[in-house]
């Protein structure tokens, strides 16, 4: 290694630690940061208030939610949530309203990317999702029961 | 250990659909094992970052109410040739990444 880089490198990282010790960058802040509150949130309401600081959404037929009428394993619940006829989404939520911890993942898009969101979700009983959009200040969402049998009898 | 991630991009008039299968447990660290009565401990991918030619366009949360070994489409408007990169971190602090260029 070159002798000018390593000294660079050395000084780069070594700015980067006492920045973290003197508590300027928390540790979970430099490797990623993960919304705990929201996503430990019991309540639809919560989970909303700790994403978007707000639970009031609006239905809204530009956010199109693609789910299974019934899903014979809830483990595998494949859900699509497109608003990508909208321009300026910001962040796309996905909520399973019944389970748990009904915050089931959150997507922020930055410049290219488009507002259109597909992925497999566990589901633990039948149940409503919800894919929520947010544009500018205002909140959109789309709902859809999704039946899960359990046992698969398929009935 | 790092984890394993397979993603295909596929460019339809100026869109990049990326998709990407992981392939995780998905732990919540709240399901038991009956053979022990103790939980299996959390391994949880928390968050996962798209970047296209090193510009980050999605970043993503996830919970334990994502399926395991994750399945992720998003679309990016972007062209062949551009460089796409996924990364994920899960809570253990395993990390996986795949790049590829788009055709």
């Amino acid at each position: 290694m070159k002798r000018r880089s390593f000294l660079k490198a050395t000084l780069a990282t070594g700015a980067a630690s006492v920045a973290v010790s003197a508590g300027l960058l928390t540790p979970s802040k430099v490797l990623a940061s993960w919304n705990k509150q929201a996503f430990e949130a019991s309540t639809v309401d919560a989970a909303l208030n700790g994403v978007f600081g707000s639970a009031n959404a609006a239905s809204s037929d530009d956010v199109k939610l693609t789910a299974p009428a019934i899903a014979e394993n809830g483990a595998v619940t494949p859900i699509t949530v497109d608003a990508s006829g909208i321009d300026g989404v910001e962040s796309i939520v996905i909520i399973a309203t019944d389970n748990p911890n009904p915050l089931v993942c959150e997507y922020k898009f930055h410049g290219a990317a488009q507002g259109f969101v597909s992925t497999r979700i566990r589901m633990g009983s039948t149940q409503t999702v919800m894919g929520i959009a947010k544009v500018g200040d205002n909140l959109l969402k789309a709902e859809q029961e999704v039946r899960v049998t359990i046992g698969g009898c398929g009935g | 250990m790092s984890i394993n991630i397979r993603t295909r991009g596929q460019v339809r008039g100026g869109v990049a659909e990326i998709k990407s299968l992981i392939r995780h447990p998905m732990e919540s660290g709240a399901r038991m094992d009956q053979s022990t009565g103790k939980p299996f401990p959390m391994k949880l991918i928390q968050n996962v970052d798209v970047s296209v030619n090193g510009n980050r366009v999605v970043d993503a949360q996830w919970s334990a109410n994502v399926s395991t070994n994750p399945y992720m489409h998003v679309n990016v408007a972007a062209n062949s040739g551009d460089e796409v990169t996924i990364n994920v971190v899960d809570n253990t602090g395993d990390k996986g990444s795949d790049t590829f260029t788009l055709r």
